[in-house]
């Protein structure tokens, strides 16, 4: 409930800071606000990562077992503030020696809209819980949205990046033996 | 949550509207910002796809058991990309064309016009796609390498 509100709060605070700022064309789907309700949270153990859904949306996990990946939908709900959200361009993955790149161009969880998507490997759907191989989203973060994922329609085979990421992402393979989704 | 911006698309009904943007050949659309988020566009022009989240505005139903468009049987809301979901949140992966002041264009539409923009991210392989990928109950409808029939919703 309280994040919710927490959710809500922050939404209708960016509403009347971006309000403020916003000079353009009054088209009214631009200017829709609305907000988002978990649907379940993310529950973290040393041992497991699991996906643990609201009682009434555990109908909507029917036949999900069959995937073997998903994307999860999250909320970066440590970053809800107007002046984080409002920031636009960052030093990616934190590092200073990555070049100033736009939010949008990264990963990151700074953003105006705290949306966090990551593909997750399936390790067991049952109940109201999915329990996921591996995931960089803290315990207790707010999800808002499953989706199936399905290769050929969400994926792009020739796929390139720029090479400020790919260097960076080789160093931190190197140090690391974990490669699980990461931004 | 306020949208980013716009999606500037030739298709302004859903039933025109291919069901993923992979079946919708050149076409072409465009994100339009609002202007004060143009600079967090910068260096996006360095990936070949991008992620673009948006609210799916035109559905006002939220259901938790649906009927996707391959088939007659019904799965639950979280294992098909139905718009009718709860939060209404839509994924598309589009292939960026170019990006000029606040208007991101791009191909590989699947995306009704006017559509809210929620926010943008770059396609990065390493993390959006998987080899080893199983997907279910759409398996069957890609047998011996068909390619499914209707790639317009119904």
């Amino acid at each position: 409930m309280m994040k919710q509100l927490t959710i809500a709060v922050a939404g209708i605070l960016a509403v009347l800071f971006l309000s403020t700022c916003w000079v353009g064309a009054a088209e009214p789907e631009k200017d829709t606000t609305f907000s988002v309700t978990p649907i379940g949270h993310v529950q973290k153990s040393e041992e497991r990562t699991s996906i643990v859904l609201d009682k009434k949306h555990e109908p909507g996990l029917l036949g999900l077992e069959g995937f073997s990946h998903i994307y999860v939908f999250w909320w970066f709900d440590r970053n809800d503030t107007p002046e984080k959200r409002a920031i636009l361009q960052v030093h990616p993955m934190g590092n200073r020696e990555n070049p100033l790149t736009g939010v949008f161009a990264t990963r990151s969880p700074m953003r105006p809209n705290l949306i966090a998507l990551t593909l997750c490997k399936v390790v067991s759907a049952k109940g109201n819980t999915i329990e996921i191989e591996s995931s960089d989203a803290f315990d207790d973060t707010p999800v808002l949205d499953i989706k199936p994922f399905i290769p050929g329609y969400d994926t792009a085979e020739n796929a390139t990046v720029p090479e400020w990421l790919e260097k960076s992402r080789k160093t931190r393979e190197s140090k690391e033996t974990n490669t699980g989704p990461r931004r | 949550m306020q949208p980013i911006g716009v999606i500037r698309s030739s298709y302004r009904e859903a039933k025109e509207t291919p069901i993923q943007g992979v079946f919708s050949g050149n076409a072409e659309a465009h994100v339009e910002l609002k202007p004060e988020y143009a600079v967090g566009l910068k260096d996006l022009d360095g990936f070949s796809h991008a992620i673009l989240i948006y609210h799916f505005h035109t559905s006002e139903s939220e259901k938790l058991v649906g009927k996707p468009y391959l088939e007659n049987e019904e799965h639950g809301i979280f294992a098909i990309q139905s718009p009718h979901r709860p939060n209404h949140i839509g994924l598309s992966v589009v292939r960026i064309m170019r990006i000029e002041a606040n208007r991101l264009y791009f191909s590989e539409v699947d995306i009704l016009d006017g559509t809210p923009l929620l926010d943008i991210k770059p396609y990065v392989k390493q993390f959006d796609s998987r080899e080893d990928a199983v997907s279910g109950w759409i398996e069957r409808h890609f047998e011996n390498g068909q390619q499914p029939q209707g790639v317009v919703v119904q």
